[in-house]
């Protein structure tokens, strides 16, 4: 019943909206509970993805362009950000032997 | 944007004239390079170029003042640096640039007029900050400072993004002029805005390291190499501020109501964590640390007032912030001790008159004592709002107090007696360094005024 | 988007009805049919060739990880020639302009990063 009265209307922009705080919520929450750091970064690039979503369901729902042109720089932004921190933790495992955060605990008061 | 072009091929140039392996030629690049922008941005306070035309970028009064304040710091930082740049030939282009790059996005940030041109300028600033954090490749704190910056950063960046496309969604455009002509036309604020406007608020805590969110500054701070740390305080976090303090007055009209609310709880914290963690502190780029975030707390209450001279305050208190920690840096690195052991600096003052000189002038002027650079910069921020939020004042006033105790301690521990104390070499670099935060301290005073 | 019903979203419903039935259907059928076996030989990862030597989780060299991370900055640079390839006749000259100061920009980075060395498959 639900999945007809959807698809009748349309999916509207609600829907899209739920999708990505959803997708948003994951990423926020993997990157608190988490200890790993590649998943880490796989649960950032989540929430850049829930924004990417968020954007150009927008964009269509306004009939105009904007929004898309943004997810390309976000794409572009992510990629450069996803190669620095890779880099990063390639470098840290050469220091360390590990990719497990909370073994980073050197600094502190 | 003429100046954005200049420092993007100074960066692209000196990453290139490294390859000859002559790091002095490198040095030279990036200083003409630097100098000519700043004299392109000054150019146009007079008359206005438009050699180049982009609409995502709109040059005013502050965006020159601020571009001039950042690049000065940036040509500090990199002569300061360059002693330890210069050690591995091989990579002293790549430091010099990535510097480089990174204040082209500090320029962005200066003189955006839609929200592509935010985001871009803001991950153009912290995306090298991030590899500068780490860029002591065999120093595990380094690597875990560089971890930490990246992780908390990207973090904030994602924060930021979701909170900007829900207020896209609220508005329907990233064009600052037309966002304000949006919720100024709107009849009651929509529940999509509040999210994207709280969204966007945390981001901007987190990347200036406001109090939930400074968990990261003191560690990320003493870990990165010193040039680096004195790079993310000064014109980094100008930058931000200034990009947020334009988003939120040109973009939404200023904030109220609940923001304000938050932003004044946020600041009372800010103040108040940053100082009593500093009291305890041992190292010196800690220190740094937890007063940074005390004065990120006292520059809060620059986005609470709505008032056309707020840029002009804000600019004054990072302009007086800075030439402190240009100068406490230089000491760092003059004194080049691995532990940064406060106690280190014992009988600093005698031994290396001069250089303790600034020091001590630089901690007084961080303090906020009368006639250096930093008191006028907490009295403009304080005279502004103390109208509209006298209990917010007198607390910043009680931590003003509280902080003295801190600096207090550094100072005397650099004027005190010590037989065994060896004198520091100053590389001529390093003092002209000096010399030029000393001037800027004693005399800083008078140039904010004849900005403001 | 707000024209479409549920007529059009039909067939998905279809398709993924039977895909989905179609693989429940093959893995309830094959649990009943033929021989089973279970035995060391079996159950081992390779039945025949070489044996295997080793742990599967050796160090990579660093090369390696250098060309995936490069492969990954300098591709995602596709997605800005997208848009201009579809809007390529309506830009016209500007447009050409514009696309070839931004392969200037990123083959300048791909000149640093040969010149760096990044690339050299030994050293």
């Amino acid at each position: 019943m639900i999945l007809s009265t959807v698809f009748e209307a349309g999916i509207s922009i609600q829907y899209y909206v739920i999708l990505s705080a959803i997708l948003f919520s994951i990423g926020v929450i993997g990157v608190l509970i988490r200890k790993n750091a590649i998943v880490l970064l796989m649960c950032i690039e989540l929430m850049l993805n829930a924004a990417n979503l968020l954007l150009v369901a927008f964009s269509s729902y306004f009939e105009q362009s904007d929004g898309q042109v943004f997810v390309f720089f976000i794409m572009v932004v992510a990629a450069a950000e996803a190669t620095v921190g890779l880099s990063i933790l390639i470098m840290a495992y050469r220091n360390i032997r590990t990719v497990d955060v909370s073994l980073f605990n050197q600094l502190k008061d | 944007m003429e100046a954005i072009i200049i420092l993007f091929s100074t960066g692209i140039v000196s990453l290139f004239i490294a390859m000859t392996r002559k790091p002095i030629l490198v040095l030279l690049t990036a200083l003409i390079g630097v100098t000519v922008t700043a004299i392109v941005m000054s150019i146009n306070w007079y008359t206005p170029m438009q050699w180049v035309k982009y609409d995502g970028i709109e040059t005013d009064y502050f965006t020159i003042i601020y571009g001039a304040t950042a690049t000065l710091f940036s040509f500090l930082f990199i002569l300061i640096g360059y002693s330890k740049f210069s050690k591995e030939v091989y990579h002293t282009g790549d430091y010099i640039a990535i510097l480089i790059f990174s204040l082209c996005g500090a320029l962005c940030l200066f003189s955006f007029t839609d929200l592509f041109m935010f985001f871009i300028g803001l991950e153009i600033l912290s995306i090298p900050m991030y590899v500068m954090a780490g860029s002591n490749k065999k120093n595990l704190l380094s690597s875990e400072a560089a971890m930490k910056y990246f992780f908390t950063g990207s973090f904030a960046t994602g924060v930021l993004l979701f909170g900007i496309a829900c207020v896209y969604g609220a508005l329907g455009t990233f064009q600052l002029k037309e966002m304000s002509e949006a919720i100024a036309a709107m009849k009651n604020s929509s529940a999509l805005l509040q999210v994207g406007m709280i969204l966007i608020l945390a981001g901007f805590l987190f990347k200036v390291g406001a109090v939930p969110f400074h968990f990261w500054g003191p560690d990320v701070y003493s870990g990165s190499p010193n040039v680096v740390t004195g790079f993310m305080a000064t014109v980094v976090k100008l930058a931000a501020f200034c990009g947020f303090l334009r988003l939120f007055q040109l973009g939404f009209n200023g904030l109220d109501g609940f923001f304000v609310e938050i932003l004044i709880a946020v600041s009372v914290l800010t103040m108040f964590v940053g100082n009593l963690s500093a009291l305890r502190q041992t190292k010196l780029k800690r220190l740094i640390a937890y007063s940074s975030i005390t004065h990120v707390g006292y520059a809060l209450i620059c986005l609470l007032v709505k008032n056309e001279h707020t840029p002009a305050y804000l600019w004054t208190y990072f302009f007086a912030y800075g030439f402190s920690i240009v100068a406490l840096i230089t000491v760092s690195m003059i004194v080049n001790d691995e532990n940064d052991d406060i106690d280190r600096y014992k009988a600093f003052a005698r031994t290396n008159p001069f250089a303790g000189f600034v020091m001590i002038l630089a901690l007084l002027s961080l303090a906020g004592v009368p006639p250096l650079v930093g008191f006028f910069g907490k009295y403009l921020v304080f005279s502004s709002a103390i109208e509209q939020y006298p209990v917010l004042i007198i607390i910043a006033l009680i931590n003003s107090g509280i902080a003295i105790y801190y600096y207090l301690k550094v100072i005397l521990t650099a004027i005190s007696k010590d037989d065994n104390a060896e004198k520091s070499t100053v590389s001529p670099l390093h003092a002209i360094v000096l010399s030029i935060s000393m001037f800027g301290l004693i005399l800083g005073g008078f140039v904010t005024f004849w900005v403001n | 988007m707000t024209n479409s019903s549920y007529s059009d979203y039909f067939p998905i419903l279809i398709q993924a009805g039977v895909a989905l039935g179609f693989v429940l259907a093959v893995l309830w059928v094959t649990h009943f049919l033929g021989p089973r076996l279970k035995s060391k030989v079996k159950n081992s990862n390779w039945e025949c060739g070489i044996e295997s030597d080793g742990n599967a989780r050796f160090p990579v060299s660093i090369r390696y990880f250098m060309a995936a991370i490069l492969f990954v900055l300098f591709d995602v640079e596709v997605i800005f020639f997208y848009p201009y390839a579809v809007n390529f006749k309506e830009l016209e000259l500007e447009g050409l302009y514009a696309v070839i100061l931004f392969v200037a920009f990123f083959l300048t980075g791909f000149f640093y990063v040969l010149k760096k060395g990044a690339l050299e498959w030994e050293k």
